[in-house]
């Protein structure tokens, strides 16, 4: 009796343990949840003037350590750095240049999903023209 | 062989399982199929150029090759359906492909999208009347796909 006792205890408590990364309600956020590959797109929008963005970049230890795409029609390569708090709130900025010139876009207000697939977030470009982002994690 | 195991063994074996299951990241890698994108979709569009702006929301249901088989959408205040369209989804989860649209047989191509590893949301930028748009689709059925 006392060896299936142990056994549906342990059985227990692994179907609890498996059950807990199902959970996002209490997830909490560390900095490593910045890392990996992402797909990057920005649009935005300031009385005439628009800009937008998209590419793959890759995040390590916060720093974008590598990444291309598109800013406007010309091609670019991506630096910059991010940050995550507990809370999931993601601030930082993503730069780059292109054809011999420079941008940056800056987080205003940001937030990684309990998944910790996707990040939205609000902010402005180098002209502080205001701008939506979308970053989504690919691995 | 005779087997034996102490009373503590069960409990220990179960939780190392159980560790070792859990211990896979949340981002774990992820596969995509064609499939992936059947069902219904919303879809909103958003986009602006000089003194323009076009916003677009809608439904679309696509079948298993990604084809459009129906919807209708609000474009720019105006009620009008999509004429066709198909949606490709590459191994990674980049989207391309396109979506048309009945007033100005307005084509909104992807310039670049891609699914989320839950396969319920898709981001993109795609072509606009004027200029680029930035383009948001949201699964309206069935359930969140687990990580590989």
């Amino acid at each position: 009796m006392g060896r299936h006792k142990n056994l549906v205890l342990g059985l227990g408590l692994a179907a609890w343990l498996l059950l807990l990364p199902a959970a996002p309600a209490g997830a909490a956020f560390e900095g490593p949840d910045l890392d990996g590959n992402w797909e990057f797109f920005a649009l935005g929008y300031y009385e005439v003037f628009t800009t937008y963005c998209f590419g793959s970049l890759t995040v390590l230890d916060g720093e974008i350590v590598a990444g291309s795409g598109q800013y406007h029609s010309a091609p670019t390569t991506f630096r910059g750095s991010l940050g995550l708090s507990p809370g999931g709130q993601v601030v930082g900025n993503i730069a780059g240049r292109y054809d011999g010139g420079e941008y940056h876009y800056e987080f205003v207000s940001g937030q990684m999903n309990p998944r910790k697939d996707t990040i939205v977030g609000s902010g402005r470009n180098h002209n502080w023209w205001m701008c939506t982002f979308y970053l989504v994690k690919t691995n | 062989m005779r087997m034996r195991m102490r009373g503590g063994r069960p409990v220990l074996a179960a939780l190392c399982l159980a560790a070792l299951l859990a211990a896979v990241p949340a981002g774990a890698a992820q596969t995509f199929s064609q499939e992936d994108l059947a069902g219904r979709w919303l879809v909103f569009i958003y986009g602006a150029y000089e003194t323009k702006t076009e916003h677009l929301f809608g439904t679309v249901d696509l079948d298993q090759a990604g084809s459009l088989v129906a919807g209708s959408n609000t474009y720019r205040g105006v009620e009008n359906q999509f004429l066709g369209g198909w949606l490709g989804l590459g191994e990674n989860g980049q989207i391309s492909g396109g979506l048309q649209i009945e007033t100005w047989a307005l084509a909104f191509n992807f310039l670049r999208g891609q699914m989320d590893l839950s396969k319920t949301e898709i981001t993109g930028i795609v072509t606009g009347q004027w200029y680029p748009c930035l383009i948001r689709m949201v699964k309206a059925s069935g359930e969140p796909a687990p990580l590989d």
